[in-house]
Formats: structure tokens, C-alpha cells, sequence
């Protein structure tokens, strides 16, 4: 995995504690991920023990990403870390932040579940956003694995597959206002499914950032705002 | 033996980093003997006019022996072969035209190990103004002064100026002979790492220094305190084993060197190199 | 210092090998000179010291004789004695076996009265002098008349105090060697002053220009074995090249009617001097060159420094206690130096000082007398052998009062430079 030769300084302390951040990091990862993955199967069982339980872990999410942070500090403070080392530092910063944003969008999904009550909406609607909640978390699970695997090819990917999420989100978008129009005692219901849909989409564009921060880890190349997503150009050069 | 081949360089540099920035000093492919072992390879670097350029690289690997070919320091030493191309301020200082004294006046230097003259601290820093042929003792103190007040030595000497220099501490002696390099107000810079001794105070207010002397100066800095060239070069210029591997805007090579032997370095790490 | 001591202290009693054997050395080093100093005290006091006056009476070889005279030396089996000298210095000395002696007094009323020229006659009672011939000293003949065997302690060692003085500053019977140490000295110093420019500026040019060319190998290795070189045959040398060559040139030059630089001189014997020296000044001098840090030159000359202007501000001022070294090797040497002066200009008698009040002061061209010289000359000269030997061992101790004295001053120069640099050095 090591691909940034994190393991090769002379400090073998400094080696240790890089590699506890990216340990760290995983384990939040992991944690978002599960806490995700909870939400949604509480949206589609309408469990409400399943909320609670994403609603009590969501604090686990907040600690970790204080103490990601706080970490970052010290590393920066006493090491005065330059060059892949400096970015790795400055990337996980940013990554951690985002992924403390989809925990909270992933307890946002859970509250969903309380606020419908027992509403009742179409198959067909809670059909496409289960798709949307599986493909975003699969988004979520494959932008990790870049991070774990440093792999900024599939960062790319993952990066690009973005539009997949996008494209879903407009359809059931357009579908739910629909809804709205023809039947009006539906809207409250369908609002709850609009912001669920929300969510998961911005989780989906967390997930890009994260993809972003992987490629500059890597490549030292800053890819945020440069429409990279939406391009087909390669990734520049790796260093020899 | 001058080759003016367009792709010097390209390899260590990218292409149009200094681009309309006039050269203080420039070596193109030089390559320095010590009795037949070799100490400099080929070396291509430019290095621009009033910024600051920061040389790196691991101890032996001919830091010191490449600013002594800016000042021909390296006649002094017997057995020392240079060949290539060696220009300051756009003259070839290897002409046979070229007056050593003129140069080196041109071309101050600040040691590696401070090498005070035992004389006394004022004598130290008006020797070459003296050499100058400044006789006025008027203005010979007014720029002492000033020279020792640059440096940031002044408050600490100013009631012992008829000391020796050797009874100064290590690091006032360091900033000594950066006063003595100062005083005669040379165009280029080179110092081998002057800031050794200092403590973090004098070496920020040394670091201030070397940053305002931007203005005047184009300065050559050996250092091997990465931070220190981080904060203070415009341009890093990075060497192993007797060659310049990389040269690039400060920035760049502190966040994305391209080399990994550069990021190595700078970061602390070990590899089994090629050598 | 007195840290020193105790440390010397505290290693003694560890019983450090290393200082008892340097101690040692030390020691035997210092018991050699001053057992050289003695003997030649003891014998040079001889010179000086007032011989009692005996009324002698013995079985000679026409009967019975009787003399009054100085006893010069006595043992077991003969006493040397020497009458009173009418006709000539040293001329009167008699060997006396004691199975011949009959009678000895040493009479309260003696008298020994020393003349201008060296002899001395001895009296009894208050009689005036007057020779086997008739003839009558003039008063002022005489130089000191002294109740001999009537001398206190003090009386005596004031006359032999009196004496010595007399002997070095010229005003003894013969002379006395002031010329003689004038010239040492003169010529010493005018040596010293040759050889520092010259022998400083060849070793500058060794060390700090010729590199390792082969001018500069051949020069060094000539210098390695010109210092083994006897010093007679740079006398040859000087005789050759100086007196005759040179010399003879310049008095063809000058169109001089008598010889003047084209016989020895004093300008001769201190360019041979400074010859002979060369070669130690220079490998001192380049020794102590080498020990000038690499990084002051360097400094100098990053500041734009020339070669000269580096060497004049930064390395000889640094030098310096080395140089004074190179001085102190030359002047040892090149003062106790006798054989190669004979042949270029040092004489047993000359007329004038080679430095005088007369205009220019210092006489290049003058032949000037040496302490080694005379050591030499009364040494062999075979006239008046006991006192004769005593003088020599007077001057020869004055030799070496001049050398430890010339030494002694470079040493403390050379210390307190080292002191200065020492201090500017902590
Ligand atoms: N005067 C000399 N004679 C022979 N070899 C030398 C001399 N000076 C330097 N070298 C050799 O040349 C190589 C480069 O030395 P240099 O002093 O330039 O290294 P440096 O990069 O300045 O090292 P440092 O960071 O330790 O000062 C070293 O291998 C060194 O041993
Ligand atoms: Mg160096």
C-alpha cells in the first residue's frame, strides 16, 4: 500500500505516525461507511432502533475527526512535514472534513425515517432511492479503497462515476416533483424523499472531493475546479 | 568546451522557470577533480539576478565546491581541476582575462566554518574595504557599522570593537564574517551555510536579513536546514552525488519535487540508491 | 602558574613515566650548561683573580736561588711561579719541583704592581721599582699596584670584579676583547637583518608560489643539504665570491687606489653569515607558513584580496611568532660561527671598531675582531700560555653570554608575540 514510501523515513517515529494517521483515517472511513450503510437499510425497513443507532454514533464520527485533526497539528507542528509527506497531511485535513460532512448527511438519512412516520409512497419511487443509496455507497466504500490503496487511476474513476450519482439524483428529482404536482396530500412525504435524495448526492460529491485530495496526495496536483470530472484528459505525469 | 545546447538543463529545470530573469550566475556542464576523484559532474545552474537560491543536498555531495568555482576559490586548492563553463554577472570567470581580485570583491563569500582574521572585530570587517583602498576612518567605522548592524552583530560588539574577533562566540563569529562579507557590498552572495550556529532568533533575523539583501543581491545559500531554504529561497536548487538533480521555484520543490531523490531529501527519507 | 605546578605536582606523584622522563631530560639538559658554564667561570676567573706573591728560595741549577714571584699554580710536586716581567710579558714562568724548594714566605709587604702593556712586577715594602738594570718605571707605567697577600675577601673579589670589567670593556693590559664583542655583536645583527628579508622571502616564494614545481623541489632539497654544509667552506665561498669577486669588482668599480671591499669586512662575513643561516630560516620560516590556516587565506582572498596583500595582512602577521623562531635558530647558529669569519674578515687585532661615531656610523667594509676569534687566538697564541688560556676562557665565556644573551631576547620577543597571539586566539 505504500506507495508514497511513508514506511522509509530515517524517523522510524515519524514513520509510525504517519502511519497511525492513515490507520486512523481508514477507521473513520469505516465508520462513515457503516453509519451509511445503517441509514439507509433504517429508510428501507423504516427501523427506528436503526436511526437511534446511526443518531448515537454519529458522535464517534465528530471525536474522530477531532482527533484526526489534532494529529494533523502535532505532525505539522513538530515535524514540519514537506513535499508527499506535507501533502498527506493537508489532504487527510481535507478528507476528514468531508468525511464528517456524510456522516452528517448519513444521520440526516436516518432522521428521514422518523419524519415520514408511516407515510406511504410508491414502490417505484422508494425503488429508485435505495439505487441511488446502494450506488453512493458503493461511491463511498470505492473512494476508501483509493485512499487505502493510494491509487489515483482509481481515484479518476471513482471521480468520474460521480455523474452516475448526478444523473440519478435529476431523474428522481423530476419523478418526486411530479408526484407533487398531481397529488398534493403526497408532498410531505415526497419532500422527506427529496432531501434523502439530496443527501445522497451530496455524499456522492464528498466522496469527488475525497477522490480529489487522493489524486493530489499522490500526483501533487491540485485537481479541484479544473472540470477534470467532465474531461476525459489523463492524469499528469508521475515523478520518476 | 562551452556547449550551448538548449537542453542543458531541461532535465534538472523545467523549461521556461526563469524565463526573462537575468543570471547572476550560471554554470553549464561543469565538472570539478579533486586529484582525480570526482566532485562536481556536470553541473548546469542558473542562478537568477537579486533572488534568493537555495542549494540542498546531502553532506560531500560538492555543495561547497561548486560556490567555490563562482569565485575561483578552487585555484587555491592544488590538485583541484575545473573544466566547463563558469559565468558571473555574464563574464566567464574562467577568461583568462579575468582578475581574480576584481571578481571576488564582485563576489563576496561566507564560510562554512567561521574564519575570523585574529584581529581585532572592527579590523575584521574593514579588511576589505581597506583592500578597497578606503582610507578615510570616518567612513571606514560608518560602514563597519552599518555592515555589523546588518548582520545584527552590532548591539553585541559595539563596546568591544577593539577585541579580537576569536574571543567573539561561535555564532557572533559567524555573523562576523557575514559583516565582513557585507561591508564590501559585493553584487553576488554565496554563503555556505552561515546560519549554523545561530540560535532561532539570529538565524530568523539572519533569514531577514538574506530576504531584505534580495533587494541588491542575488544570494547563493548553502543550507542544510530545509526549512530554513523553504522560507527564504525563491528557487531550490537540489544536489547528490556531485550532480544538480533538480532546480525549481521554492514552492514547488517543498510541496511536489518531481524527483523522488529530491522528495527523499527533503523529507527524511532512505532508499537504497544507485549512488 | 601555579596551576601548572600543581598539575606537575599531581603527575609526579602518579608517577607519569612521560614527565619524569621529560623532567629527567630537562635536567641532565640544564646540569650540561651549567657544568659548561662553571668549568669555563672557573677557568676564566684565573684571568682575574689576584696571584699571592711568594718569597721563594730553592736548590737550582747554578746552587742556591731565591726570586720573589707570583705562584701561578702548585701541587703535590711543583709550584709554578712567574717573576717579575722587566723584559717581556711571559717571559719569566719557572717550574720549581717541590724536593727543591727550601724556603717559601708569603710576605705581608709584597707588592704586585701591573703595567700597561700586560707584565707585572712584584716588590716587597714600600722600594721603587727599579729594574735588574738600573733602569726606573715611569709612574705612569703603572695601572694598579696591590698589596697582594694583604687582600681582604672583598678587596680581592672587588680587584677581580675590577679586572673582568676591565677585560671586557677594553681597558685591560692588551686590550681586552670589547672590539671583539662590539664586532660579535655588530655582526650578528647585521646577519640577522640580511638574513630575515631575504630568507623570509624565499620561503614566502617556496611555500606560497612555486607550489610543487620543480624549481621549488630543487630549491628545498638544496636547502636540506646546504644546511649540512661545514660552515668553513661557506668561508671559501664567501672568500671567493664575496671578497674577491664582488669586493675586487667594486674597488675596480670605485677605481679605489687601496683595497676596500676587496679584503675581508665586516659587510662580507655577516653576507656569509646570512648564507650560512639561509637554509634554517627558510625551513623554519616555510614550517611555520604551513601552519597558517587554509581558510584565512581563503577568507582574504574571497574578499578580494591579492596574493601579496593576503600574505602581508593575514599570513605573516600570523607567521610572526615563527619567524622570530627562524631568528632565534639563525642567531644560535650563526654567533657561535669562527672558521668561516677567518676567511672573510674577522681579525686578531683591528685598529678601528666597526661601529663608531664617525660618519656613516656603521663600516661595512671595515675587518672587525670576534669573541670567537679571540677565543682562538689566545687559545693557540702560545706566548703567555697560563694567562693567555685563562683570557680565552674568559672570552669564550663571553661568547656564550653574548649568544644566550642575543637568544635569550629573541625568545622573550618570540613569547610575547605568542602571548598576543594566544590571546587573540581564546
Ligand atoms: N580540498 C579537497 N581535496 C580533496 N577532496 C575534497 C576537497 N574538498 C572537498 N573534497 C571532496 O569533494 C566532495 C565534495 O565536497 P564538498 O565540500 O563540496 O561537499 P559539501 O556538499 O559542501 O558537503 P557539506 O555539506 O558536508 O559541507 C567530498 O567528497 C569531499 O571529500
Ligand atoms: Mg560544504
Amino acid at each position: 500500500m505504500d506507495r508514497l514510501h511513508l514506511g522509509q523515513h530515517i524517523s522510524q517515529q515519524f514513520n509510525s505516525e504517519l502511519a497511525a494517521l492513515t490507520r486512523q483515517v481508514l477507521a473513520m472511513g469505516g465508520l462513515v461507511e457503516a453509519q451509511l450503510a445503517t441509514a439507509l437499510e433504517a429508510l428501507a425497513a423504516r427501523d427506528l432502533r436503526q436511526v437511534a443507532h446511526v443518531v448515537a454514533r454519529e458522535d464517534e464520527v465528530n471525536a474522530a475527526e477531532l482527533e484526526i485533526d489534532a494529529r494533523c497539528t502535532q505532525i505539522l507542528a513538530r515535524r514540519q512535514p514537506a513535499a508527499s509527506d506535507l501533502r498527506l497531511v493537508l489532504a487527510v485535513v481535507r478528507m476528514v472534513a468531508n468525511l464528517e460532512r456524510i456522516g452528517d448527511e448519513a444521520e440526516r438519512i436516518a432522521r428521514i425515517v422518523e419524519k415520514l412516520g408511516n407515510a406511504e409512497l410508491p414502490e417505484h419511487y422508494t425503488f429508485k432511492l435505495a439505487q441511488m443509496g446502494s450506488l453512493v455507497r458503493d461511491q463511498l466504500r470505492g473512494t476508501l479503497d483509493t485512499f487505502a490503496r493510494m491509487d489515483e487511476t482509481r481515484a479518476l474513476e471513482r471521480l468520474r462515476r460521480d455523474r452516475e450519482v448526478d444523473v440519478l439524483y435529476k431523474e428522481l428529482t423530476r419523478l418526486l416533483v411530479d408526484l407533487m404536482q398531481r397529488e398534493s396530500d403526497r408532498v410531505p412525504a415526497a419532500l422527506e424523499m427529496l432531501w434523502g435524495a439530496r443527501a445522497l448526492e451530496r455524499i456522492g460529491d464528498r466522496c469527488k472531493n475525497i477522490c480529489e485530495q487522493v489524486i493530489y496526495l499522490v500526483r501533487g496536483k491540485d485537481v479541484r475546479h479544473t472540470g477534470l470530472s467532465r474531461s476525459a484528459a489523463p492524469l499528469p505525469e508521475l515523478k520518476q | 568546451m562551452s556547449t550551448r545546447d538548449e537542453d542543458i538543463g531541461a532535465s534538472v529545470m523545467p523549461p521556461d522557470l526563469l524565463a526573462g530573469r537575468d543570471l547572476a550566475l550560471e554554470a553549464r556542464a561543469l565538472c570539478l577533480e579533486y586529484s582525480e576523484r570526482r566532485a562536481l559532474d556536470a553541473v548546469n545552474l542558473q542562478v537568477p539576478r537579486r533572488q534568493v537560491t537555495a542549494l540542498i543536498g546531502p553532506s560531500g555531495c560538492g555543495k561547497s565546491s561548486l560556490l567555490r568555482c563562482f569565485n575561483r576559490l578552487n585555484d587555491e586548492i592544488a590538485g583541484c581541476r575545473v573544466s566547463g563553463e563558469v559565468r558571473v554577472l555574464g563574464l566567464d570567470a574562467y577568461a583568462p582575462a579575468t582578475a581574480l581580485p576584481e571578481l571576488r570583491r564582485r563576489v563576496g563569500m561566507v564560510f562554512q566554518k567561521p574564519n575570523p582574521f585574529p584581529q581585532s572585530v572592527a579590523d575584521n570587517v574593514a579588511f576589505g574595504l581597506r583592500l578597497a583602498g578606503l582610507r578615510s576612518r570616518l567612513e571606514i567605522d560608518d560602514r563597519v557599522e552599518a555592515a555589523l548592524r546588518a548582520a545584527g552583530l552590532w548591539d553585541e560588539v559595539r563596546d568591544r570593537l577593539d577585541d579580537s574577533a576569536l574571543r567573539l562566540s561561535a555564532g557572533q563569529q559567524q555573523r562576523l564574517v557575514i559583516a565582513r562579507a557585507l561591508a564590501v557590498e559585493p553584487e553576488v552572495l554565496l554563503m555556505d551555510e552561515p546560519a549554523s550556529m545561530l540560535d532561532p532568533i539570529s538565524t530568523l533575523r539572519f533569514e531577514e536579513l538574506v530576504v531584505a539583501l534580495r533587494e541588491r543581491y542575488s544570494v547563493l545559500l548553502v543550507t542544510h536546514n530545509m526549512q530554513q531554504a523553504a522560507r527564504v529561497a525563491d528557487y531550490t536548487a537540489f544536489m547528490q552525488g556531485g550532480r544538480l538533480l533538480e532546480f525549481d521555484a521554492t514552492d514547488r520543490i517543498f510541496t511536489n519535487p518531481r524527483l523522488r531523490g529530491t522528495e527523499d531529501y527533503i523529507t527524511g527519507r532512505m532508499r537504497e540508491t544507485r549512488g | 602558574m601555579g596551576r601548572t605546578v600543581q598539575y606537575h605536582r599531581a603527575a609526579l606523584r602518579r608517577h607519569d613515566p612521560g614527565l619524569w622522563l621529560a623532567a629527567g631530560l630537562v635536567g641532565l639538559s640544564l646540569l650540561a650548561l651549567a657544568a659548561i658554564l662553571s668549568v669555563l667561570a672557573q677557568q676564566a676567573l684565573q684571568a682575574f683573580a689576584p696571584t699571592p706573591v711568594a718569597q721563594l728560595r730553592w736548590r737550582g741549577d747554578g746552587g742556591e736561588q731565591q726570586l720573589l714571584a707570583a705562584v701561578v699554580t702548585q701541587d703535590a710536586h711543583a709550584l709554578v711561579v712567574r717573576g717579575s716581567e722587566w723584559q717581556r710579558r711571559g717571559a719569566e714562568y719557572r717550574r720549581i719541583a717541590r724536593a727543591d724548594l727550601r724556603q717559601i714566605d708569603w710576605p705581608a709587604d709584597a707588592r704586585s704592581l701591573r703595567l700597561r702593556d700586560g707584565r707585572e712586577i712584584y716588590l716587597r715594602g714600600d722600594s721603587a721599582a727599579q729594574a735588574p738594570d738600573g733602569s726606573r718605571l715611569a709612574a705612569a707605567e703603572i695601572v694598579e699596584d696591590v698589596a697582594s697577600n694583604r687582600l681582604g675577601r672583598t678587596e680581592a673579589t672587588g680587584l677581580m670584579l675590577r679586572r673582568a670589567w676591565d677585560f671586557v670593556s677594553g681597558a685591560a693590559q692588551g686590550g681586552g676583547v670589547f672590539p671583539a664583542l662590539v664586532g660579535t655583536v655588530v655582526l650578528v645583527l647585521l646577519m640577522s637583518v640580511l638574513v630575515m628579508p631575504l630568507g623570509v622571502l624565499l620561503a614566502l616564494w617556496l611555500h606560497e608560489y612555486a607550489g610543487s614545481g620543480r624549481g621549488a623541489r630543487i630549491l628545498r632539497a638544496a636547502m636540506a643539504n646546504l644546511a649540512g654544509v661545514p660552515a668553513v667552506i661557506y668561508g671559501l665561498f664567501g672568500l671567493v665570491l664575496f671578497v674577491n669577486d664582488i669586493g675586487g669588482g667594486l674597488d675596480a668599480l670605485l677605481q679605489s687606489a687601496t683595497p676596500r671591499w676587496g679584503g675581508g669586512g665586516l659587510l662580507w662575513s655577516a653576507l656569509t653569515l646570512a648564507l650560512l643561516t639561509l637554509p634554517v630560516v627558510v625551513i623554519a620560516t616555510e614550517e611555520g607558513l604551513a601552519r597558517v590556516p587554509a581558510s584565512l587565506r581563503h577568507g582574504a582572498l574571497a574578499l578580494g584580496a591579492t596574493r601579496a596583500e593576503m600574505l602581508w595582512r593575514v599570513v605573516l602577521p600570523v607567521a610572526r611568532p615563527a619567524l622570530l623562531t627562524a631568528l632565534i635558530l639563525a642567531v644560535a647558529r650563526a654567533a657561535g660561527e669562527v672558521a668561516p669569519l677567518m676567511l672573510v674578515g674577522a681579525v686578531k687585532y683591528a685598529p678601528a671598531l666597526p661601529l663608531d661615531g664617525e660618519f656613516p656610523y656603521l663600516h661595512l667594509s671595515r675587518q672587525f675582531m670576534h669573541l670567537g676569534q679571540s677565543v682562538y687566538d689566545l687559545a693557540l697564541a702560545g706566548g703567555d700560555v697560563p694567562r693567555d688560556m685563562a683570557q680565552a676562557h674568559a672570552a669564550a665565556l663571553l661568547l656564550l653570554v653574548v649568544v644566550v644573551g642575543l637568544n635569550a631576547a629573541a625568545i622573550v620577543a618570540r613569547n610575547r608575540l605568542r602571548e598576543r597571539a594566544r590571546e587573540l586566539a581564546v
